[in-house]
């Protein structure tokens, strides 16, 4: 583009020189050579004129197409504007997916922790429910024991029922011998009387022994039946908290999977931003190059029209009128 | 033989729900039930024979004699051994009440809640706080019973 102007300043000189030139042989001859020298003087003239009409074409051309550059350069530059909002637009999106990304991948992080407390739990909780069952056994055995001592002491309260029995029938003879004797006997029914007293004694003890035997054996079969209650809902707690442990630790292994995901997202997300830093920054050059080149185009506008002035007014002072056929008005200006 | 009005020593017993007394005068012993041994031939109320301490005697079912409701044997039961004319007898009661002495009226007739089937198996009424109870007389009771051989038991005086 430098050159452009260099040329047409130079072409400026030309002209001027040649407008210069032209006056002073025209004075000379005028003075000089007459006619003749008239003559050829007009055929330098026409020839002049016919450079003259080439250049005032020539720089209507170049104007015609310096003002091509300047709307095409305007659009250019317009469209560079909204290529660089688009760009700024998608960087931002970027820059909130980059974000989102490490959002995600906090949070998984966080998920994590909390998977892991959560197995530390289902592993307490199977430990609580071992010792559960250990503790549900030892019970049982205890209750084991406490039945046999039970079923003993039953043992010997029937035991003492029919001895209590015995006595009373032993007693019952006793007095029927005694009703036998008659008065003499009359002693011996008072003894016998006695002895069936200590048997009635013997048999109702005996009988309030195996009550409470009874009752201690109810309660013994329903500690029993709680035990093994307590002992099949450890072990159902126990497996809970094993497949609880399971589903957790899978859920531990699709969260890390989640989190890598994340990380290379937001990897990806850091590296679209950066590229969109850099296009936008490119647009940015490009539209200060547009812009200059906008300038630069709209200074040899500038110049094209000052040289088509130029031109016309040295058609002017060569032909004595215009381009147009007007007559001339005055001397040729620079 | 039918006792006068006085106190008698009575063996009082529970047969098939219903209270009834022994005199003392005809009972040897009371004790527990021993399994029978079915002997074929005897009538109903002849459960079989019993050992007692190596003497074989019948066992009655007191309560068919009295055509009263006679449920199967059961371990809970007690044998009244009773000493008829030189021979003994034994006799199924459910409880054993106890001796007393009581006054004893002569039967008459049905006592209220208490059907008596065979009223010549009684010797009387004992007055009892709680209600009449009927007198039995073992000799009565065990009257026409043919054992074996074709011995059949003293009616008693």
């Amino acid at each position: 583009m430098l050159s452009i102007r260099a040329q047409i300043s130079a072409f400026r000189w030309v002209a001027l020189a040649l407008t210069a030139v032209m006056l002073a042989i025209a004075a000379v001859m005028a003075l000089v050579l007459g006619r003749s020298f008239a003559r050829l003087f007009e055929q330098l003239r026409s020839s002049i004129l016919r450079t003259a009409r080439r250049v005032d074409d020539l720089v209507n051309q170049l104007a015609a197409v310096t003002a091509q550059q300047t709307s095409a350069a305007s659009e250019e530059s317009s469209a560079l504007h909204e290529t660089n909002a688009t760009a700024a637009d998608v960087g931002e999106a970027a820059a909130a997916s980059a974000t989102r990304a490490a959002g995600l991948v906090e949070r998984g992080t966080r998920a994590e922790e909390g998977a892991n407390a959560g197995l530390e739990t289902v592993a307490s909780a199977v430990g609580a429910s071992r010792q559960l069952r250990e503790q549900m056994g030892t019970i049982g055995a205890a209750i084991g024991a406490l039945s046999e001592r039970a079923a003993t002491i039953g043992e010997i309260a029937s035991t003492v029922a029919l001895l209590a029995e015995r006595s009373n029938l032993l007693a019952l003879n006793a007095a029927i011998e005694a009703a036998r004797a008659g008065t003499q006997g009359r002693g011996f029914a008072v003894v016998a009387q006695e002895m069936r007293g200590l048997a009635d004694g013997s048999n109702r003890s005996a009988g309030q022994v195996k009550t409470i035997i009874g009752e201690i054996q109810s309660a013994i079969a329903r500690a029993v039946a709680d035990t093994r209650e307590g002992e099949r809902r450890a072990e159902n707690a126990e497996a809970l908290a094993n497949r609880a442990g399971e589903s957790i630790r899978k859920f531990v292994d699709v969260t890390a999977e989640v989190s890598l995901a994340g990380k290379e997202i937001a990897t990806s997300a850091n590296q679209q931003s950066v590229a969109i830093e850099q296009m936008v920054e490119s647009i940015g050059h490009a539209t200060q190059a547009g812009n200059t080149q906008l300038e630069t185009t709209k200074q040899v506008q500038e110049t094209a029209r000052q040289l088509r002035q130029l031109s016309a007014e040295m058609l002017q002072v060569v032909t004595g009128h215009d381009a147009r056929g007007a007559p001339a008005v005055g001397p040729a200006g620079s | 033989m039918s006792a006068p009005e006085e106190n008698t020593e009575l063996l009082f017993v529970e047969i098939s729900g219903a209270r009834f007394a022994f005199p003392t005068a005809g009972v040897a012993e009371v004790m527990p039930l021993v399994e029978p041994t079915a002997v074929p031939g005897w009538p109903s109320f002849g459960l079989g024979l019993i050992d007692v301490r190596g003497a074989l005697f019948p066992l009655i079912d007191v309560s068919a004699v009295l055509s009263r409701p006679t449920p199967p044997i059961s371990p809970s039961q007690f044998i009244v051994v009773i000493d008829v004319g030189g021979r003994r007898w034994g006799l199924l009661v459910d409880l054993v009440d106890g001796v007393r002495s009581a006054l004893v009226r002569p039967f008459s007739g049905l006592v209220p809640g208490q059907a008596l089937g065979a009223p010549e198996m009684s010797r009387g009424m004992a007055i009892e706080p709680q209600g009449p109870v009927v007198v039995l007389d073992p000799e009565a009771l065990v009257r026409g019973f043919e054992l074996p051989g074709g011995h059949a038991a003293d009616a008693g005086q």
